[in-house]
């Protein structure tokens, strides 16, 4: 069900141009929010509701008939793949090198062996314990993909999983198709959106002054009025990837989705969130999970490739990097903008 | 009655050069057919070539087994390297979405 509104209907700001609108709804195991800025919010969520329909039909691993799943299954012979999937996995490939590895698509069978084998929201209520039978991923240089031809082949054994590039690809492809489905405005100054899949945002077209005012949080299910530290960005996106969210319990054991590519286990990281933000989603999300999988390593690697980063440590000291921005001084009561 | 007839030394002598110009064409051929077949190849299958073989060992946790895989290394272009990105501003309010883990 989707819930829409905008910032009047919440009794907030008056009507004006600069008035985003805004629709959440959940798709793909984790929840959505589209803002639409000069556009016709209905139209555009159904451009946002088709490209995550694709998408899921054609990545996600918790679908028994989707094509990754097809793919994982035929491993060992070459398969023709459709061009979402084919840009899928070069994205996780480009991933894999631009990271050495730390972000690899090859961790299906290391997800599965730590108990991640469901869409998240069925995961949480499973409690048995669990026999952890680990072992190194077989890594991204066991993919073979022909981009021109589409066709790919895996190492017999070997099972992708997309989650990591995968989301924010959704939010880029997302918020591209819900500017083009604003097209063109009657004011002449062009339409703008936000699209936030799971707290990975991708935004496109004209921001609302002063930017996108994007809460940084380790949750992305936290209410936007929430306490926290705010940023604004007018182009690109900003993604976060954390250990503290989507961890689960088998027997006395605890953990979560970020695997580890060298051992198989959940990583266990000084870092326990990062935000980063790219020109695209998809390198927010790898340099944001790249970040917490290569630990202390991470600070020069973000400072070599240039990338604004907020890390947080496991004792809560926030480390930023890149020009990423102190927090802002707490408005006077009713001085500030609102959505 | 068969009569062998018994060659000169002249005539050694070019049996053994026609034989070394033998070896040295069938070398040639066999090195050029290497490149043509690797040329043909290349432009057959755009994808990562497999350029040699390593062999790595997964050690299973909890168990008793050792188990023994073959990797392929490949040899791939260098990617497309991120794009350095303007930072944000620090910003004030209620905002549009909240970025986190999901």
């Amino acid at each position: 069900m989707t819930d829409v509104h905008t910032a009047r209907q919440r009794g907030t700001a008056p009507a004006s141009a600069d008035e985003p609108q805004t629709a959440d709804w959940r798709a793909l195991g984790t929840g959505v929010r589209l803002v639409v800025l000069d556009g016709d919010l209905a139209s555009v969520r159904a451009a946002v509701v088709d490209v995550l329909d694709l998408v899921d039909r054609t990545y996600s691993r918790f679908r028994a008939d989707s094509e990754i799943v097809a793919l994982n299954a035929r491993a060992g012979t070459p398969v023709a793949v459709s061009p979402l999937l084919a840009d899928a996995i070069a994205a996780g490939l480009r991933a894999a090198q631009l990271t050495d590895g730390a972000v690899d698509p090859t961790v299906g069978r290391a997800m599965r062996a730590i108990g991640y084998d469901a869409d998240f929201d069925r995961i949480r209520n499973t409690a048995g314990p669990i026999e952890l039978r680990l072992e190194p991923i077989p890594g991204w240089q066991s993919v073979q993909l022909s981009a021109t031809r589409r066709e790919v082949r895996l190492r017999t054994g070997v099972e992708l999983d997309l989650g990591s590039t995968g989301k924010g690809l959704a939010s880029d492809l997302a918020a591209a198709a819900a500017l083009a489905a604003i097209g063109d405005t009657p004011n002449g100054r062009g339409g703008g959106v936000l699209v936030s899949l799971g707290g990975d945002i991708a935004v496109g077209g004209r921001a609302p002054s002063g930017g996108w005012r994007i809460l940084v949080a380790e949750d992305s299910e936290t209410p936007v009025d929430a306490a926290g530290e705010v940023v604004a960005i007018e182009t690109g996106a900003l993604a976060t990837s954390s250990t503290t969210v989507r961890r689960w319990r088998r027997g006395d054991r605890t953990l979560h989705h970020l695997v580890d590519p060298r051992t198989g286990a959940p990583v266990e990281s000084p870092w326990r969130t990062a935000s980063v933000v790219a020109a695209t989603c998809v390198e927010a999300n790898t340099a944001a999970t790249a970040a917490i999988v290569m630990g202390h390593g991470a600070i020069d690697w973000l400072a070599k490739a240039g990338l604004p980063a907020r890390l947080v440590a496991i004792d809560g000291e926030v480390v930023r990097l890149g020009g990423w921005p102190e927090p802002a001084p707490a408005p006077e009561p009713g001085s500030g903008p609102s959505a | 009655m068969n009569t062998v007839s018994r060659g000169t030394p002249a005539d050694r002598d070019r049996a053994v050069a026609r034989l070394r110009s033998i070896t040295i064409g069938t070398g040639l051929a066999g090195i050029a057919a290497v490149g043509a077949f690797g040329a043909i190849a290349a432009m057959s299958y755009d994808g990562t070539s497999a350029s040699a073989t390593g062999i790595t060992t997964a050690a299973v946790a909890g168990g008793t087994t050792t188990g023994t895989t073959t990797t392929t290394t490949q040899a791939t272009a260098a990617p497309t390297p991120i794009a350095a990105t303007p930072a944000p501003t620090a910003a004030t309010g209620t905002a549009h979405a909240a970025s986190g883990s999901s």
